[in-house]
C-alpha cells in the first residue's frame, strides 16, 4: 500500500512538472518565433539562440528524469510497449535537435530501414535517446549516425559519433551512475543510470533488455547502444 | 503556430465543451488536442464522445499532445484513439512531420476509416484483411483494428482466434486485454481472470485492468476478493470518482461498513467543487454511517448518527431551493433519529417531509417513494414498506431503473424479467443442493440475493443451504453469522405469514445447530 504522504508528494511532482512541461512549450514557441525572425547572417544572435534551444532540451530532459527515476524508486513507473516504426522516432528525435545540430555544425543522419518495427514503450525510449544525443551532439565533430538494426530478436538503437569516446571508467560501468556524478563538470551521468533502467524493463518472455557503451565505432567515435526484446 | 502550416482555416477553443459545440457547426479535417483539459473528461474520453456522437470522422485526423502517456492511452479501443500522441513540448517542425505521417496514413488507410465512418464494419474488416493480405505498412494497425470490431460485432470466436495467435508469437498487452475482454463476453470468467491477471503482473499501473478483475470476481462470486481488488486500484489511484464510488456500493454490499462509510467520505470530499458534485454523495454517506450505527452502541454510535445529521445539514445551504433534496434529507435524517432511538423526534421528522412532498405535489415521486420505502424499512415498519414498493413497482414495472433500486428493497419480484432471473438462479441452487454440493449452492443464491437482498424466497432457500453446510460443520463462523442474519430477515419481513411453515421448520433446523456448536 502506498502511504498517503507518498502518493501526495507523487501528486505533487507530477503535477508540477505537467505545469512546467506547459511553460517549455510556451517557452519553445516563444523561440521558434524569435528564431524564425533573426537573419541567419547575424551569427552571435543565432548562437545565443540555439544555446538557449539546447538549455530548454535540457531542462525537458531532466524533468522526464527526474519524473521517471522518482517512479522508479516508488515503483509506479508504467511501461506502456508497443509495436512502433523505428524509423519515424528516429527522425523525429533529429528534427527535435535540428537548430542544436546546425549550431555545432553537425551532420546527423540514419541508418534504419523504414519498414523495421520494434517493441517499445515510445515516449521513454525517446526520452533516453534524446539525451544521448544532445549530449553527442557536445563531443561529436561533425558527424553523428543513428543506427537501428534488428538481429536474434533484440532491436538495437545506437547514437554513434565522430568524437573521443567515452571515458574508460564510464564504459566498464555504465548504469552505475552515483560513481559518476562530479559537481564540477556537472556531469552526473543520471542519463545513463536512467537509460540502463528503462532498457531493463523491456523484458520479452526470458529476453531483458541493455544498454552499452563501446568506443571505435562506425564514425571512430563513441556508441551508445540500447538492446530490446 | 498552425498558421505557419499552410492550413486555411483555423478556430482556437479553450475547453473540452466548446470543441463539441465547434464540432457540431463545422465539419473539421485535423483536431489538435490536449490529453489534460482540467476539470471533467479527457481528450480521450472527449475523442470517445466526439466518435459516437459522430461529429468527428475517422478519416480526420486526431493528434493529441501530452506530458506523458498512459497504459490507458495505449491501450483503448482503435476508435477512440487519437492518430497520434505528441509529448509536450514539442517544436513546430515535429508537429508538421507528424502530421504529414498522418496525412500518409490516413489516406492509406482511407477504405478502412471511411467503411468506419458509414458504422459499416463487415466492410472496414474486409478492407483490413485486403491490407493485411498486401502486407501493407500498417498490416499491425489493422489486425488490431479487425480485432476490436470483430470484438464489437459479437464475433467473440474469430476475434479470439486474432488474440490467441498473437499471443503465440509474442505476448502483447493488446491481445491480453482482447482477449480477456473477449472471454467475459462469453461468460468465461475465470479464463478472463486469468488474461486480465497477466496483463496486470506486466503492468501493474494500468488502472482499468483492476475494474475488470474486480467485475471477474463479482461474476465469479467472490465479492470479497472484488472488494481487494479495487482497494488495491484506489490506494495506487486515489482519485478516481468512479472507482471509489464503486469500491465504496462494493463495501456495503459486503456488509463491510466500517469501509464503507471511509470510501464514502472520501467520495464526498472528492466530488467537491467538481462534475461529480450533487446531494446524492451526501446521501449515500449519511445512510451509510446510520446503517453503520445501527450495529453499534454507545458513544461510537453516537459519534456516527451525529456525522450523518452534519452529512445532511450541510446540503441546506447548497440546494436552497431543491424540493426533492429537502424532502430527502428529512427521509434520511428520519432514520436517523431512529438509530439514535428517539423515535418521536424520527415520527415528527417523517411526518414533515410528507407533508412537504404532499404539499409541493411530490408524493407520487418514485425517487421519495423508494427513498421513504427505505426509511419505513429502516424502522422496521416492513408492511408499510413493502405495501410502496409493490404498488411502485406495478406501476412501473417497464422503467428498468426504477425497478433495480425497488428491487433492493422489496420482498418480491415485480417483472416477468426479474421472476425469470430467481427462478433460474433457484433451480441451479436447488439442484446443486439436491446434490449435497453446500458452498456451491450457498454462492449460487447469495449471488441472487446481491441482485435482490430482501427476496424472502431466496432467502429461505438460502438458509437451507447454509443448513445443510452447517450440519456438516456447524462450528463455521461466517456461514453461522449469515444464517442467522438471513432467518431474522424473514421474521421481520412483511410476507412471514405466507411462509410461515417453512420459517418455523428451517429455524427449528438453526437450534438443532446452534446447540452443537463448540
Amino acid at each position: 500500500m502506498v502511504k498517503k504522504e507518498d502518493a501526495d508528494f507523487y501528486m505533487l511532482l507530477a503535477s508540477s512538472i505537467h505545469d512546467m512541461k506547459n511553460s517549455l512549450s510556451l517557452l519553445m514557441h516563444s523561440f521558434e518565433e524569435m528564431y524564425a525572425d533573426v537573419s541567419r547572417e547575424n551569427t552571435k544572435e543565432v548562437e545565443r539562440l540555439a544555446l538557449l534551444n539546447y538549455e530548454i532540451s535540457r531542462v525537458n530532459n531532466d524533468l522526464i528524469q527526474l519524473l521517471g527515476i522518482y517512479r522508479l524508486s516508488q515503483e509506479r513507473l508504467p511501461l506502456n510497449v508497443d509495436e512502433h516504426f523505428v524509423y519515424e522516432l528516429l527522425e523525429e528525435l533529429i528534427l527535435k535537435n535540428e537548430i542544436l545540430f546546425n549550431l555545432h555544425g553537425i551532420h546527423c543522419n540514419i541508418n534504419c530501414d523504414e519498414d523495421l518495427t520494434g517493441h517499445f514503450d515510445l515516449n521513454l525510449i525517446t526520452g533516453v535517446i534524446n539525451n544521448v544525443l544532445v549530449n553527442a551532439a557536445r563531443y561529436a565533430k561533425k558527424e553523428i549516425q543513428l543506427i537501428a538494426t534488428k538481429d536474434k530478436n533484440y532491436l538495437c538503437l545506437s547514437v554513434a559519433d565522430d568524437g573521443n569516446g567515452f571515458p574508460i571508467n564510464m564504459i566498464a560501468d555504465p548504469g552505475g551512475h552515483m560513481k559518476n556524478i562530479n559537481f564540477h563538470t556537472g556531469s552526473t551521468s543520471l542519463g545513463l543510470y536512467f537509460a540502463d533502467k528503462i532498457a531493463t524493463m523491456h523484458k520479452e518472455g526470458e529476453k531483458v533488455g541493455y544498454m552499452l557503451l563501446e568506443n571505435n565505432g562506425p564514425l571512430k567515435g563513441g556508441v551508445f547502444s540500447i538492446y530490446l526484446p | 503556430m498552425v498558421n505557419d502550416l499552410g492550413v486555411i482555416k483555423v478556430d482556437l477553443v479553450a475547453t473540452g465543451k466548446d470543441v463539441i459545440k465547434a464540432c457540431q457547426l463545422k465539419s473539421y479535417d485535423i483536431l489538435l488536442m490536449d490529453y489534460n483539459l482540467g476539470e471533467g473528461k479527457n481528450g480521450q474520453q472527449l475523442l470517445e464522445e466526439l466518435r459516437t456522437t459522430k461529429l468527428l470522422k475517422h478519416v480526420s485526423v486526431v493528434l493529441m499532445t501530452t506530458a506523458e502517456t498512459s497504459q490507458e492511452m495505449v491501450l483503448s479501443a482503435i476508435e477512440h484513439k487519437p492518430d497520434g500522441y505528441l509529448a509536450k513540448p514539442f517544436a513546430f517542425n515535429l508537429l508538421k512531420n507528424r502530421l504529414d505521417k498522418t496525412l500518409i496514413r490516413n489516406e492509406a488507410l482511407y477504405n478502412i476509416l471511411s467503411a468506419l465512418d458509414d458504422e459499416n464494419y463487415a466492410e472496414a474488416i474486409k478492407n483490413c484483411d485486403l491490407h493485411i493480405n498486401e502486407s501493407g505498412r500498417y498490416s499491425k494497425w489493422c489486425l488490431k483494428a479487425k480485432a476490436d470490431l470483430l470484438y464489437k460485432l459479437g464475433e467473440y470466436d474469430v476475434a479470439l482466434h486474432i488474440y490467441k495467435k498473437q499471443l503465440s508469437e509474442r505476448c502483447e498487452d493488446w491481445a491480453l486485454l482482447g482477449q480477456g475482454k473477449a472471454f467475459a463476453a462469453q461468460k468465461k470468467y475465470a479464463d478472463a481472470l486469468k488474461s486480465f491477471q497477466q496483463l496486470l503482473t506486466a503492468n501493474p499501473m494500468f488502472m482499468a485492468v483492476y475494474d475488470w478483475i474486480a467485475k471477474m470476481h463479482l461474476a465469479l462470486n467472490d465479492p470479497d476478493t472484488a472488494q481487494k481488488t479495487l482497494e488495491k486500484a484506489v490506494a495506487i489511484s486515489p482519485r478516481s470518482f468512479t472507482r471509489l464510488h464503486d469500491l465504496a456500493h462494493l463495501c456495503q454490499q459486503n456488509n463491510d461498513l466500517a469501509q464503507a462509510t471511509n470510501i464514502y467520505r472520501k467520495t464526498l470530499e472528492l466530488a467537491e467543487n467538481s462534475i461529480h458534485f450533487s446531494a446524492d454523495n451526501n446521501f449515500e454517506l449519511a445512510n451509510c454511517l446510520t446503517q453503520y450505527a445501527k450495529d453499534l452502541q454507545g458513544s461510537e454510535a453516537d459519534k456516527l448518527t451525529r456525522e450523518a445529521l452534519n452529512t445532511l445539514n450541510s446540503l441546506a445551504s447548497k440546494f436552497k431551493n431543491d424540493i426533492l433534496v429537502k424532502i430527502k434529507t428529512k427521509l434520511i435524517e428520519s432514520k436517523v433519529y431512529y438509530t439514535m432511538k428517539d423515535p418521536s423526534k424520527a415520527q415528527a421528522v417523517l411526518d414533515s417531509a410528507l407533508m412537504l412532498s404532499e404539499s409541493m405535489g411530490e408524493e407520487n415521486n418514485p425517487e421519495i417513494l423508494i427513498e421513504l420505502a427505505s426509511t419505513y424499512t429502516h424502522s422496521n415498519n416492513i408492511v408499510k414498506a413493502q405495501e410502496i414498493l409493490k404498488e411502485l413497482g406495478e406501476k412501473h414495472a417497464n422503467n428498468e431503473e426504477i425497478i433495480n433500486k425497488i428491487e433492493l428493497l422489496s420482498e418480491q419480484p415485480f417483472n416477468e424479467k426479474t421472476k425469470l432471473i430467481i427462478s433460474e438462479f433457484t433451480k441451479n441452487g436447488i439442484e446443486l443442493y439436491e446434490k449435497g454440493d453446500y458452498d456451491e449452492a450457498i454462492k449460487q443464491f447469495a449471488r441472487a440475493m446481491r441482485q435482490f437482498p430482501k427476496h424472502v424466497g431466496l432467502q429461505l432457500n438460502l438458509v437451507q443451504a447454509l443448513l445443510g453446510a452447517l450440519n456438516q460443520d456447524p462450528n463455521h463462523d461466517k456461514n453461522y453469522q449469515q444464517c442467522k442474519t438471513c432467518l431474522n430477515q424473514v421474521k421481520n419481513s412483511a410476507s412471514l405469514q405466507q411462509r410461515k411453515q417453512r420459517y418455523q421448520d428451517l429455524s427449528d433446523k438453526f437450534d438443532i445447530v446452534s446447540k452443537l456448536r463448540k
